[in-house]
């Protein structure tokens, strides 16, 4: 099966061809519309047919000349129905609660770094919920650091308490980079010195996700005339 | 399949257009680049007033190629066209934002920088 992308080439040229970094407001990430959910409709048709049971003559189209067989079902579908209500029939594979778990193992983790980069005074400390706009990660963090030696601090105390504490190695950077970023899978830390920052913007992008509340005090961006 | 003298458009905001590949970085004489590789690559085209210019040697990721990618699971995934992400030295891109969409191959090649500024992940 080949997944050809039809017309990414073409707005690829559009987009880089027209806009410029000034000036420009790129687009933001926006949230997926959900999907119609499956299973919906199987209580309907058990209802359809108890229906029908009582009017045993009619010919039902999809079961021709099945009369007495689709007694039997409609009989088992009246049973079923009675006893379980309005939804017969579940898919297995759906299971919000350990979805919610993981959720909130990620959160307290994310929350946890933050935490560690605010008391080695990392400023302007945000934890995003990326999970409804990007599949591939739940949180992002995003830090401002104003010295490379402070961005090696940080992410040292975080790889050592994530290492200590919660098992888990970065993959990202391993040394300090004016956008230094360590990925936990889950949770996406990016840690940026204010020119950096500012360039990227990534905040501006990712306008779209919920911001978490944070437990301690965060240092406001500094003012720089 | 990019190799040196292939031509590849620009997948990001950073001025430049079009890219030339003049070298695969990794193996002394490799043949080919794919996904997720990095290339040095001259500018043969650039966006007026960018701070890229015109025959500037610089360093790129390849994010899409006209020859197929193939997953463990069976899926392929090919593209349109040949594009690349400028990067520095550091492997941060240039650019700010990247176009298009990229397969999420260059996450396990440590390009999440690149990842995080794309607006879709196959």
């Amino acid at each position: 099966m080949a997944v050809s992308l039809p017309g990414s080439a073409t707005v690829t040229t559009l987009l880089s061809g027209e806009l410029s970094r000034a000036g420009v407001n790129f687009p933001r990430l926006e949230v997926p519309r959900a999907r119609s959910l499956q299973g919906g409709c199987r209580w309907k048709m058990a209802a359809f047919r108890s229906s029908n049971s009582k009017q045993t003559h009619r010919v039902i189209p999809f079961a021709y000349g099945k009369e007495n067989v689709n007694e039997d079902t409609d009989e088992m579908f009246d049973e079923l129905f009675n006893k379980y209500g309005k939804v017969v029939f579940k898919r297995n594979d759906k299971r919000p609660s350990a979805e919610v778990d993981d959720d909130a193992e990620s959160l307290s983790f994310a929350v946890a770094m933050a935490k560690v980069a605010s008391e080695v005074k990392a400023a302007d400390i945000k934890v995003l919920f990326v999970k409804p706009l990007v599949y591939w990660t739940r949180f992002f963090i995003i830090a401002t650091a104003f010295s490379r030696p402070q961005i090696d601090a940080i992410g040292s105390r975080i790889r050592d308490l994530a290492e200590k504490k919660y098992g888990k190695v970065p993959s990202g950077d391993s040394k300090p980079n004016s956008w230094t970023l360590l990925d936990f899978g889950d949770v996406v830390i990016h840690i940026f010195l204010p020119q950096q920052r500012e360039f990227y913007n990534l905040e501006e992008f990712y306008a779209n996700a919920t911001p978490i509340e944070l437990p301690f005090e965060n240092q406001p961006p500094p003012f720089r005339p | 399949m990019i190799q040196p003298q292939s031509h590849l458009n620009v997948a990001d905001n950073s001025g430049a257009r079009e890219l030339m590949c003049i070298r695969i970085i990794g193996a002394s004489n490799r043949r080919y680049a794919h996904i997720g590789d990095i290339i040095v690559a001259v500018i043969k085209e650039a966006l007026p007033n960018t701070p890229l210019e015109r025959s500037e040697v610089i360093r790129a990721v390849i994010v899409r190629t006209c020859k197929e990618l193939k997953r463990d699971n069976g899926m392929i995934i090919r593209y349109d066209d040949n594009a690349a992400v400028v990067i520095d030295q550091e492997g941060n891109p240039k650019g700010t934002r990247v176009f298009g969409a990229i397969a999420r191959e260059l996450r396990q090649l440590n390009f999440t920088k690149i990842v995080s500024l794309a607006p879709e992940v196959l």
